[in-house]
């Protein structure tokens, strides 16, 4: 087991294969003890990190479930493969649940992870992000992420010009 | 003004930041350029460009299809166009008074202009570039990009050439945008009474032919002319090949009494075992709506798996999803029909508009 101490102080305990979807985790527990401050991820984020990992570690530990089992007996029985996570239909039906949070909880999540480096788990937010963003017009995505128009009226007027197929909605 | 949140753009890192804008189409980031400069600044960078550059996939939010041309030989036309993954028609202003265009490949087209003499234009980028006048009775079949340069090639070939009261086989010439120059490349097998629309698949380029009905394909290396199939499914008409997940598709309308059109079907071709196959056909109920007073003509125009058909005597369009094989109909175009004029070619704008 490894104790993963939050910025706030508490204290979680998760086996090894949970903690280990974390790449940094995984270089300092090989060279270090096994309890690991992260000073700047708060615990209600820590623990919704962890419940992603919890269910990824547990998808990635048997690959043969029965949505991925025909693609692993397609495969060559000399080498174990083992099925991309996000290729698991149930998996991604579960991250698209996992991801149903504001944008600012999200963001929270996204630096965590950044910082931890768990390459999926950035990847899934980031693409949550971009579908937030795609089709939209530009008071809609400003007035989501709080972005500030810092353009003269004039300025703003040409870039809509140059390209104003962009910007008709209907 | 807007005063600090947990939902701060500004509160990602920039390497997120970018990250993110890398996953989202052309059209939503010529949007985001205009959110402010930080985004502008961003966008516009050689090194996000160049990573954009690098994602090899193509968003289906940036296609457009460019259906009809209003106000023909007007002094500044613009194109009635249609976007499919937002079901919307929009107005694209054209950089040049245009009445055909003859070829398209990614954001570039081959046409001609409203006062004569063809050019080749990113429509989007609004640059024009002419082209040196084809030999006498050609017609242009097929654009080709360079992948590695912005060079490109115009396939043409020649009219019906009759020697000595005799039909001989058309010959065909290649445009070069490196020379400017058109350089005669090989002759067709056989003589043709008409061919369809050139797809580019693995370096090849495969053309209809009609009468004898024959698939043809252009080695665009050895500028070799050859036939793959004499023999097409059924005696289709208004034919058109695409290619989708590097797989080959003949659309067609199956020919009823009186040359009226009965059924849509797309087959595939299967380039190992040199047969076709069918892929599916336009179900009744939308086929109905599409075909209005009898159907003796209609034109197909594709582009990333999205199939347009249209009936432009009835102005009716109808989309079919080549990967889910769901048909919809497009909402009706609000323009007035006498102002129309059909032009019919996809468009998928190109890094360069983001600069």
């Amino acid at each position: 087991m490894i104790k993963l101490v939050s910025g706030d102080g508490a204290e979680f305990e998760v086996e090894e294969e949970v903690a280990f979807q974390s790449k940094i985790i995984k270089d300092i527990v090989a060279d270090a003890d096994d309890v690991i401050p992260l000073p700047t991820v708060s615990s209600k984020v820590l623990i919704q990190v962890i419940e992603y990992c919890r269910k990824h570690a547990a998808v990635n530990s048997f690959p043969l479930s029965p949505s991925s089992s025909a693609a692993a007996a397609a495969s060559s029985s000399s080498s174990i493969s083992y099925s991309k996570p996000v290729s698991d239909p149930a998996l991604r039906a579960w991250d698209n649940e996992f991801v149903k949070l504001n944008n600012s909880s999200l963001f929270d999540i996204v630096i965590a992870a950044n910082y931890l480096d768990i390459e999926e788990l950035v990847d899934l937010v980031l693409e949550t992000v971009a579908d937030r963003i795609k089709g939209k017009q530009a008071q809609e995505i400003r007035r989501q992420f709080n972005i500030e128009n810092d353009f003269t009226p004039e300025e703003e007027e040409a870039l809509r010009r140059e390209n104003s197929w962009a910007f008709q909605n209907n | 003004m807007a005063s600090s949140s947990d939902s701060d753009w500004e509160r990602l890192p920039l390497n997120l930041q970018e990250s993110i804008l890398l996953l989202l189409p052309i059209s939503t980031l010529l949007v985001c350029k205009s959110l402010s400069r930080s985004f502008l600044h961003t966008i516009r960078s050689p090194s996000f460009l160049s990573a954009y550059s690098l994602r090899r996939s193509r968003h289906l939010d940036d296609l457009i299809f460019l259906l009809f041309i209003d106000g023909i030989g007007a002094r500044r036309p613009s194109a009635i166009a249609f976007l499919p993954i937002r079901a919307s028609w929009i107005h694209l202003p054209l950089p040049i008074s245009l009445c055909h265009i003859h070829t398209s490949s990614g954001c570039l087209v081959v046409a001609e202009k409203f006062e004569g003499g063809q050019f080749v234009s990113d429509l989007l980028c609004r640059t024009v570039t002419p082209i040196a006048p084809m030999s006498f009775h050609s017609y242009i079949l097929s654009l080709v990009e360079d992948e590695a340069s912005t060079d490109f090639k115009i396939v043409s070939s020649s009219k019906n050439v009759i020697d000595g009261g005799i039909l001989r086989p058309s010959y065909c010439q290649v445009y070069n945008s490196a020379s400017r120059r058109w350089e005669s490349s090989g002759q067709f097998p056989h003589h043709y009474a008409m061919l369809g629309n050139a797809i580019l698949l693995n370096g090849m380029l495969f053309v209809l032919g009609r009468d004898p009905d024959h698939l043809l394909a252009f080695d665009l290396k050895t500028r070799m002319w050859s036939v793959v199939d004499e023999e097409l499914p059924l005696s289709l008409l208004c034919f058109h090949l695409l290619v989708f997940e590097e797989r080959l598709f003949l659309v067609g309308g199956l020919d009823g009494e009186e040359l009226t059109i009965t059924r849509i079907e797309i087959w595939e071709y299967d380039l190992v075992e040199k047969q076709w196959g069918m892929f599916c056909f336009m179900p009744d109920e939308i086929f109905l709506q599409f075909c209005g007073n009898g159907l003796f003509n209609f034109d197909t125009i594709d582009q990333l798996g999205i199939v347009l058909f249209c009936n432009t005597r009835e102005f009716s369009i109808i989309m079919f999803d080549m990967s889910s094989k769901i048909w919809s109909r497009a909402p009706d175009c609000e323009q007035p029909k006498s102002r129309k004029s059909w032009i019919g070619h996809a468009l998928v704008p190109s890094v360069q508009l983001l600069k």
